[in-house]
């Protein structure tokens, strides 16, 4: 039996207007809303992504809520903007379809419509390729929260030529191809019997030709960057004799950062602060990190100074302008993200890096497809950061509020500690569930551990509870890691845990050769040392302590489920 | 990206060497199409692949789907456990000739 795919993210091809050719005829859509409705139900999805094209988009929303689901919209600008795009073309008599009325209708039964960037599209493509990253993180991080893996559903013709925004693109983008489904609108054509598009001309093809398009008079080119805000939040402290001093300081701080991380594309003033941008989140968090550490080591008494200056840290991402400034020659970024970015700093923890929804979901996306990469070479990837979701913050004037996490880097010193606030920030609501990736190395067992004694210090859970659940995840992972390797195969391993009010519920599940840790004989205690299996006392101990064990194993995984009710402190 | 054509009696043996990914997949897809007009059939050869990503699979749909219109077949050979893995399990494998070395695919595409 196939897990079910609660969290589904769904791009589909556009209706066919009447200057296009036919991928996606009118004609068709009442076959795709029922393949469309039974593979909804047969992934068993609850909660859905997806933006709000006229055509397969709407298709799948439609029957999404229809069929009880959650759902989410992503549009990639303003309404207006968004309708003349994406709407209005496919009405009329060509399609004879009421569109405009069918995207209100949806928008107003969705779960959520949120717009990626309040700018003109200008017709470019940047804004609907951020807007696809957005749904891809969104739901990576619902996934998260909820200890689930999302899946792409593509409405699609696969000979369809690739535009931005189109499923194709979408594809390219998405690095998990066992949680990927297809609707093959061809297909679909000829059980219709309907006739077939024509193959297409080799030459008519577009090939990936999404980086020209028509430069008009006063228009910067966007491309979506990641962005970094940063000050020192206890500047206005320093007294004018210590600037100089200061600076100094900040010129060691460079130093380090040169050393240790690869050079941002820019890097300008803004008033106080200072703002940088790079082409990847995963760059740019490398560089907040270092910067981050060099502030908190050097000693800021060598250079004269009485108080360590603090700084903050904010990240984001979102299409930008732009441009070289016509006065200082200099390149530069602009437009309503940046603008965005430098709200989003005065709120950013001192002493620590936080980061915007946006920048997190760009940040996960980009680590996935390096997790992907070594699975397929074999390699063991460890993801080098953590996010904790600290709520929804007001950003002033009229940028309202933003989802806001705290970054942590795991190649960070030891000795570098949380600050006090993002202590109190998850005090306040701590999560529930917590998923951890473990790479296939047995040092990596004491970090599980760590994480895990320290959410159950959250929750307030005894420590003999912690010590049990430790020694039964420690003995699983160790035997995963010892005969779950085949050759060059490493296996992918996860950390599950789950509190609620029966107790927690912990899930060891692995990627690795089918092994069933419930079959092992319960050891013969009287046997001579020699003569006992390895591996097999632990067993024996995790089923001891643990108040159940199960096994099983599906799409390809090994799933050990353990569950202990939680005697109150 | 560097991509190696062998001619096997008007079979086109296709060998992408290093990665398929966002950027090289134009390349391979430049590579590949293009057989369909000409070739008696079509194998592609992994195993000079580092890895692919799904942009790299969307080129492979594209071929299956040109291969059916065609009529000229298509095999793949050679995938490293890995990529077969996942072929399979997200079920792409059904839509593929899949065979363990090259002699194999070509000798299925001639024979068939």
């Amino acid at each position: 039996m196939k897990e079910p795919a609660r969290i589904i993210l769904c791009a589909g091809q556009r209706i066919d207007q009447a200057s296009r050719t036919g991928y996606f005829p009118p004609a068709l859509e009442p076959m795709l809303k029922q393949a469309v409705r039974d593979r909804i139900t047969e992934l068993g999805a609850l909660i859905g992504y997806s933006s709000a094209a006229a055509g397969g988009d709407i298709v799948f929303g439609e029957a999404f809520v229809d069929l009880g689901g959650e759902l989410h919209l992503f549009l990639p600008c303003e309404r207006a903007d968004f309708i003349s795009q994406y709407i209005e073309p496919a009405e009329g008599d060509w399609t004879g379809g009421d569109w405009l009325g069918r995207f209100d209708r949806l928008c107003a039964k969705a779960a959520s419509v949120t717009v990626s960037c309040e700018e003109r599209l200008l017709g470019d493509d940047t804004l609907v390729r951020f807007n696809n990253q957005m749904l891809q993180g969104m739901a990576r991080l619902r996934g998260e929260r909820l200890g689930l893996a999302p899946h792409l559903m593509l409405l699609w013709s696969p000979t369809a030529p690739l535009e931005p925004g189109s499923p194709a693109d979408f594809m390219d983008q998405w690095s998990e191809l066992s949680h990927l489904s297809i609707v093959d609108l061809d297909e679909l054509r000829v059980d219709a019997g309907l006739p077939e598009t024509e193959t297409p001309d080799l030459d008519d093809i577009d090939l990936f030709d999404l980086d020209t398009f028509d430069l008009e008079m006063g228009v910067s080119p966007r491309a979506i960057r990641a962005i970094l805000f940063a000050d020192i939040a206890t500047y206005t402290q320093f007294e004018d004799h210590e600037i100089p001093l200061l600076f100094d300081f900040l010129a060691e701080v460079q130093q380090q950062v040169e050393a240790r991380a690869k050079a941002p594309i820019l890097i300008n003033t803004w008033g106080d602060a200072v703002h940088t941008a790079a082409g990847t989140a995963h760059d740019l968090a490398d560089y907040a990190s270092a910067l981050t550490e060099a502030v908190l080591s050097i000693d800021p008494a060598g250079f004269g100074l009485s108080r360590r200056p603090r700084f903050r840290v904010a990240l984001h991402a979102g299409p930008v302008f732009v441009g070289l400034h016509p006065l200082t020659g200099r390149s530069m970024i602009f437009g309503h993200h940046v603008n965005r970015a430098a709200r989003i700093e005065p709120i950013a923890i001192p002493g620590g890096i936080c980061a915007s929804q946006p920048f997190v979901a760009l940040l996960k996306a980009e680590m996935a497809q390096l997790a992907d990469e070594a699975r397929q070479t074999g390699t063991t990837y460890a993801p080098r950061y953590d996010v904790l979701y600290l709520g929804r913050k007001s950003l002033s004037k009229q940028f309202g509020s933003e989802d806001i996490y705290f970054l942590e880097d795991r190649e960070a010193a030891e000795w570098i500690e949380r600050p006090a606030d993002v202590l109190s920030a998850i005090e306040d609501n701590p999560p529930m569930q917590m998923r951890i990736e473990v790479p296939c190395d047995t040092a990596e067992i004491a970090r599980v551990a760590a994480r895990i004694e320290a959410f159950c210090a959250v929750h307030a859970i005894g420590e003999a509870t912690v010590q049990a659940v430790n020694l039964a995840v420690d003995e699983l992972l160790a035997n995963v890691m010892s005969y779950g390797v085949e050759g060059s195969r490493i296996p992918d391993i996860v950390v599950h845990l789950a509190l609620d009010e029966n107790g927690l519920t912990i899930t060891v599940s692995d990627t690795g050769i089918a092994f069933d840790p419930t079959t092992l004989q319960p050891p013969d205690l009287e046997a001579d040392l020699e003569d006992r299996p390895i591996g097999g006392l632990g067993i024996h101990f995790v089923r001891q302590m643990m108040d159940s064990v199960s096994y099983t194993r599906r799409d390809g995984r090994n799933e050990t489920i353990l569950r202990k009710r939680i005697v109150s402190q | 990206m560097d991509i190696r054509e062998e001619d096997l009696d008007g079979i086109s043996v296709v060998v992408p060497v290093g990665r398929i990914d966002i950027n090289t997949a134009p390349d391979a897809e430049a590579a590949l199409l293009p057989k369909f007009e000409s070739a008696k059939g079509v194998v592609v050869d992994f195993a000079e692949l580092v890895y692919i990503s799904s942009a790299g699979l969307r080129v492979l749909l594209k071929a299956a789907k040109l291969s059916k219109a065609s009529g000229v077949p298509l095999a793949l050979s050679n995938m490293a456990p890995p990529v077969l893995e996942v072929f399979q399990v997200s079920g792409f494998a059904k839509l593929f000739g899949i065979f363990d070395d090259r002699e194999a695919a070509v000798r299925s595409i001639s024979g068939g």
